[in-house]
């Protein structure tokens, strides 16, 4: 018997041998093959040999899958955290790390003590200097910001990336003026100008030339206000959008600049109609199925009405239509303090300390209580599909609902109550699915609203990225 | 000196061509069934393969040509129907049974329909071998597919280089 089959594998094995084969069989038949599998069996095919790879790669069968096309989890930023932490379900196999351990020693510790700034745009991410990939751990140092190009004393940069690997794997870096929240010696002359300015020049950077540049865009349409009239607090969640070509950046009083990267033209989006102006809870902007949304929330008596608006061209003019506005204060399930096991999700907590350990002098090993250094995580993959929240037992007080962000593919947004539990709130269904427990182990300034920051996270798996010059 | 092509004056019996294998088989076939391969169909559109003549398929052996005949006997009626919106569903089902057996051949047999099939283009018996190829592959790991192709074990050297590539999409190991 043994013999028999060995003398049959011997057999096939000289029929079948992988030269032969591929002289045997033209390349555009087996290409006909990996067309026909699932990414998963593409990517193994990948590595079955040198010809598989080669007719995968050359015809690029991956691609599709490469490209941003899932969320793997939503980094968060908590105010008195050194760093960004990566909140997410976790998998028993090789996944995404939101461990920015990759980057090279020194990347992070331009910001420290503060958490680095961080922008994200389609699977790539913009950290302080860097632009790096986290799914393939790839990472550039850009070349040194320029100084800003508007007085200081009233305007700082915000850095904004822009990022389409289906169009180009080149990446932009702009750095959109925005006024200071607050400073003491104000001109006046400064103060009473139009904003944003007619001619509003920012500086770029291009991966294609390698270099900081100049870039001026003409205002189409009105001014938001003045300097001073728009001057709006402190503004953290500075989230801007790319989509089609276009850059959308909330600014200052909840209007948003988009800037046409092919045209050189700007224009202010006003914010939707009868929306209040408030320090704490401005508006969240998003890109989600059909395009760009904005939402709020207004949870400051019993209710908890949630308002969307999509982005909508009536007669060449850019608003904000209407799209939901519910009450999800009746959905939520009831807060239970003595029970976190929200859902299947996890709050990945691996950046903090481990950033801790190499900037901090005196740094305490021993009273490290946020330590939890795990880069994979066990996971009962039954549990798949988070919590379905089907009980309806009321709610009581607590409620301090924040976005976590909009899911880009699907009529979703994410949020937390009290930051201690995320959830997916689902536009179409009214539905509310919990995800997991989103607060941090350690100690937290700002106890029901400790989150700064928050953006969902969309891989890109395309192993390349451009070399600077 | 072969006789002239009667064509049309076959008193209503089916047009018949000849094909001839790479080891000299000759089969007869009907042309409407021949014409399923892009490559015979503007031959037979000429007039050629009818009579004494044959058409020689240098690259197809008769084990291989008898198998793809198979194929083309039994779909050349649908094909006829132009792709059979007509069809009624048991003809489809029927048809669908018979892939299913067909392919369910020997890997060495599969391969030579492959080429066959590709050097004929023949349509729908590419996608269908390539369909049966790709449900081999379905859930294997790398090695196992390089077995269940029948490729030899790889050397070290192309192990080190499967190992780097398996690292590069993580995820497909999820």
């Amino acid at each position: 018997m043994g013999t028999a089959s060995q003398e049959d594998r011997d057999h096939q094995h000289g029929a079948m041998e992988e030269q032969d084969l591929r002289k045997q069989l033209p390349e555009d038949t087996l290409a006909d093959v990996p067309r026909r599998l699932a990414p998963c069996d593409l990517a193994k095919c990948r590595c079955v040999s040198k010809t598989w790879h080669n007719i995968i790669d050359d015809h690029r069968l991956l691609l599709p899958y490469l490209l941003p096309h899932k969320v793997s989890g939503i980094f968060i930023k908590f105010h008195n955290k050194s760093s960004w932490e990566l909140f997410s379900r976790p998998s028993t196999g090789p996944i995404v790390s939101g461990w920015f351990n990759f980057l090279p020693d020194g990347a992070e510790e331009k910001s420290w003590p503060w958490p680095p700034e961080l922008d994200h745009c389609n699977g790539l991410f913009l950290l302080d200097d860097y632009v790096c990939n986290p799914a393939t751990r790839r990472w550039r140092c850009l070349p040194p910001r320029p100084p800003p190009l508007m007085a200081k004393e009233h305007f700082d940069d915000e850095a904004y990336l822009v990022f389409d690997p289906s169009l180009s794997l080149h990446y932009e870096v702009f750095l959109v003026p925005r006024i200071r929240s607050t400073n003491n010696k104000l001109d006046p002359g400064v103060e009473k100008s139009e904003w944003p300015p007619s001619l509003f020049t920012m500086r770029v950077f291009s991966s294609g030339t390698g270099q900081w540049e100049n870039r001026t865009y003409v205002r189409g349409g009105e001014a938001a206000g003045t300097v001073c009239s728009t001057r709006f607090g402190v503004l953290y969640k500075h989230h801007a959008v790319y989509w089609k070509g276009e850059l959308y950046a909330h600014s200052e009083s909840d209007f948003v600049i988009r800037i046409s990267l092919s045209n050189g033209k700007f224009q202010v989006i006003k914010p939707p109609e009868g929306h209040k102006l408030s320090i704490s809870d401005g508006l969240y902007l998003g890109k989600s199925e059909r395009g760009v949304y904005c939402a709020h929330v207004d949870d400051e008596d019993t209710l908890c009405r949630l308002s969307v608006w999509i982005l909508k061209e009536i007669s060449g003019r850019s608003e904000w239509i209407l799209m939901h506005q519910s009450d999800i204060a009746p959905m939520l399930p009831y807060y239970d303090y003595c029970n976190q096991n929200y859902g299947p999700w996890i709050l990945q907590e691996i950046n903090c300390s481990a950033r801790r350990k190499r900037y901090s002098n005196y740094y305490d090993n021993e009273n490290d209580d946020e330590a939890v250094v795990q880069e994979k995580v066990e996971w009962d993959s039954d549990n798949d599909n988070g919590l379905q929240v089907e009980d309806d037992r009321g709610h009581d007080q607590l409620k301090y609902i924040d976005f976590l962000g909009f899911h880009p593919y699907k009529e979703i947004i994410f949020l937390t109550e009290v930051s201690r539990r995320g959830m997916a709130y689902h536009l179409n269904s009214s539905k509310i699915q919990l995800l997991g427990h989103t607060y941090p182990k350690g100690r937290v300034v700002g106890q029901f609203r400790p989150i700064c920051e928050t953006f969902p996270y969309t891989p890109c798996w395309v192993d390349e990225l451009p070399q600077i010059h | 000196m072969a006789a002239p092509e009667s064509g049309d004056g076959n008193n209503g019996a089916a047009r018949m061509v000849t094909l001839i294998s790479s080891d000299n088989t000759r089969f007869e076939v009907e042309a409407a069934a021949a014409s399923l391969s892009q490559t015979l169909q503007l031959t037979i559109l000429d007039g050629g393969g009818g009579g004494g003549d044959g058409i020689p398929l240098p690259n197809v052996d008769s084990a291989t040509l008898s198998k793809v005949l198979e194929y083309c006997i039994k779909h050349a009626p649908a094909a006829a129907n132009g792709g059979a919106p007509n069809a009624t569903a048991v003809d489809r089902a029927e048809l669908e049974r018979f892939d299913n057996e067909f392919v369910n051949i020997d890997q060495s047999v599969l391969y030579s329909l492959i080429m066959a099939a590709h050097n004929l283009e023949i349509e729908g018996l590419q996608s269908l071998v390539a369909k049966k190829v790709a449900d081999m592959i379905k859930g294997k790991s790398p090695m196992e597919i390089r077995r269940t192709l029948g490729f030899p074990d790889p050397t070290p050297e192309e192990q080190a280089e499967m190992n780097a590539h398996m690292l590069e999409y993580g995820w497909a190991y999820e």
